[in-house]
């Protein structure tokens, strides 16, 4: 028996080995890798049954989270918070709804809250169950049970020393108060804040090994406060500081505009005086790079009869693609929704109407499919 | 050993001077600086052993150096014995090149030996350096017509497409490799498994089975 056996394996390994010696290209694991990672996560999960060596690497985690670091800057696109979560896309010629639903419950509205990595952070509206999902995938964790999350703004983040992605919440008003939450634990852990306070912020950005906010200060100038300050939390040091945003007028809550990662660098893209959207970086000083002047959206067709000079009413989702370009959710009086694709360099702005029933302000997350796993 | 050149009338020069191993007279050394753009060129080149050879090749080079002041020229000797003759700034696009020279493991005549690369494919490789000599660090291409080189550039066909990809990888060219992989990616995008794994000569080493478990797993890639 042992015999027939050593022999079969034999005859196997020299089956294996002539048919080796028949290839001609042989590539090598890394650069299957770097291959394969620019791929988009849909077609990778298509590619998982190749062979065991590239199971192996599309379920690996640093390939997964590079994957999807990749794919956020070639295939961009934005989810719109609403009851009924909206995917736009850059390339797509609509906006749909994205299911974000874990398998655990079978509620229909959600209220994002965060995304990071093509994972999405949500709060079902049915039972007020929060959980972490990839809608991808659909894997998805749920995150433990409080009620602080209501009166929350939340950051979402991967720690890079520890590789988990964590959470980190305060209360707005700012109560000086904060908490980071590790995604798989079960508890918030406290961290002080000692910058100075404010009554609200935007979304936040996640860039470099930071999370950004851009926050309102009080309405009255108090201690020579700026009306608006940037609060950068660093995610390794855990402690948080503060720098004063461009010299722009005025940075009026949801009428101003957001950060946006553009290329790498922190930037700002803000409602200007002359009916311009000005994009601001930071480097060094915050340097005023482009001015586009939006007057010519309401050049672009219109499915709306109604026309109308007014300043956009920008929601607070802006995303920078390559090449100089920024892609805008707006609303405007001739357009509840719209997606501006901006090419600053030429200032061409191509517009795209997503029509769908929610007027209400609600927030815009950059998001990519990716294979990311929440667990 | 013959150097790579480009022109004709450069390689009557080299034969007319087989005779007289001390007289140099060259009359364009950039003509020899410069990598060729066809590859047949380097073919119809004799690779001969003769002392003769390799004392006018030297000479060559040298002249070279001294002829053209500040342009340097590095010597590689490819896998296939074939001696490849290239500005020194456009090697120095491969970080390997650039590494040696920096820890100076090559001295100012020696031949930096690439044992992995034939000559065709080395030429290849440095054309690209060669157009790409003006990024920075590890810049993508930004200019339309550079764009439009790089996309010309890499619609080869696989065999050498495969060897840019091995090439660039071991010469460490970053730009290249980028390209070369996305071509690559773009490529296989929507071939199925079975496709792939005659591409790639990949041996299929999941059961039948197996590989329902894992689409079961990954389900959601086929919606």
């Amino acid at each position: 028996m042992e015999k027939k056996r050593a022999a079969m394996m034999e005859t196997a390994e020299l089956r294996k080995k002539r048919a080796q010696e028949k290839v001609g290209v042989h590539i090598p694991g890394d650069i299957i890798s770097e291959i394969l990672l620019r791929l988009p996560a849909r077609i990778l999960g298509k590619f998982r049954c190749v062979s065991k060596s590239w199971l192996s690497i599309t379920t690996n985690t640093v390939f997964v989270r590079a994957n999807a670091q990749h794919n956020l800057i070639t295939r961009p696109s934005l989810i719109i918070g609403d009851r009924q979560p909206y995917l736009a896309s850059a390339n797509a010629a609509s906006v749909f709804p994205i299911r974000l639903q874990p398998m655990e419950t079978m509620s229909e509205n959600y209220f994002v809250m965060a995304s990071c990595d093509g994972l999405v952070c949500a709060r079902s509206l049915q039972d007020s169950q929060h959980f972490i999902s990839n809608p991808l995938t659909g894997q998805s964790i749920a995150l433990p049970l409080d009620n602080i999350y209501l009166t929350c703004k939340l950051g979402f983040y991967f720690h890079r020393s520890t590789s988990k992605y964590r959470l980190i919440r305060f209360k707005v008003p700012m109560t000086h108060e904060s908490e980071v939450l590790v995604v798989g634990e079960r508890s918030w852990r406290s961290i002080p804040v000692s910058i100075p306070a404010f009554f609200d912020c935007e979304c936040p950005l996640e860039l470099s090994g930071k999370l950004y906010w851009l926050a309102h200060t009080r309405r009255k100038i108090i201690c020579k406060l700026p009306p608006d300050i940037i609060v950068i939390f660093d995610e390794e040091e855990e402690v948080y500081s503060a720098i004063c945003p461009p010299p722009t007028k005025k940075l009026q809550k949801y009428l101003g505009g957001n950060l946006v990662n553009f290329n790498g660098e922190l930037g700002l893209w803000v409602v200007g005086l002359n009916v311009t959207i000005d994009l601001w970086i930071m480097d060094t000083f915050w340097i005023k790079r482009y001015s586009v002047n939006y007057a010519c959206i309401h050049k672009c067709p219109s499915p709306f009869k109604i026309k109308a000079r007014s300043r956009p009413w920008i929601l607070g989702g802006a995303i920078s693609i390559r090449d100089e370009e920024l892609l805008v959710h707006l609303s405007t009086i001739i357009a509840p929704h719209s997606l501006a694709r901006w090419n600053l360099k030429s200032g061409a702005c191509v517009l795209q109407h997503l029509v769908y029933k929610s007027s209400t302000f609600r927030s815009t997350f950059p998001y990519t499919e990716t294979l990311t796993n929440p667990q | 050993m013959a150097a790579v050149t480009e022109t004709e009338s450069v390689d009557k020069k080299i034969r007319m001077m087989n005779s007289s191993s001390e007289e140099v007279a060259v009359e364009n050394p950039p003509a020899i600086n410069h990598m060729p753009e066809d590859d047949s060129a380097s073919a119809a080149i004799p690779a001969g052993n003769s002392l003769s050879d390799q004392v006018m090749a030297a000479a060559i080079s040298e002249t070279g150096e001294t002829g053209e002041g500040e342009k340097k020229n590095l010597r590689l000797m490819s896998s296939d014995g074939k001696e490849v003759v290239v500005e020194a700034a456009v090697a120095m696009k491969s970080q390997l090149i650039r590494q040696m020279i920096e820890a100076d493991c090559a001295g100012e005549s020696d031949v930096i030996n690439i044992p992995n690369v034939t000559a065709a494919v080395l030429s290849l490789i440095f054309r690209y350096c060669e157009k790409h000599l003006g990024d920075g660090d590890g810049d993508k291409a930004i200019a339309n017509d550079l764009k439009s080189f790089d996309e010309d550039f890499i619609s080869v066909d696989l065999d050498t497409l495969y060897d840019l990809l091995m090439g660039s990888n071991y010469l460490d060219v970053k730009g290249l490799l980028d390209l070369a992989c996305q071509k690559v990616a773009d490529l296989i995008k929507g071939k199925s498994p079975d496709e792939i794994r005659r591409i790639f000569n990949i041996e299929k080493d999941f059961s039948p089975e197996e590989e329902e478990e894992v689409n079961k797993e990954n389900k959601w890639a086929f919606e």
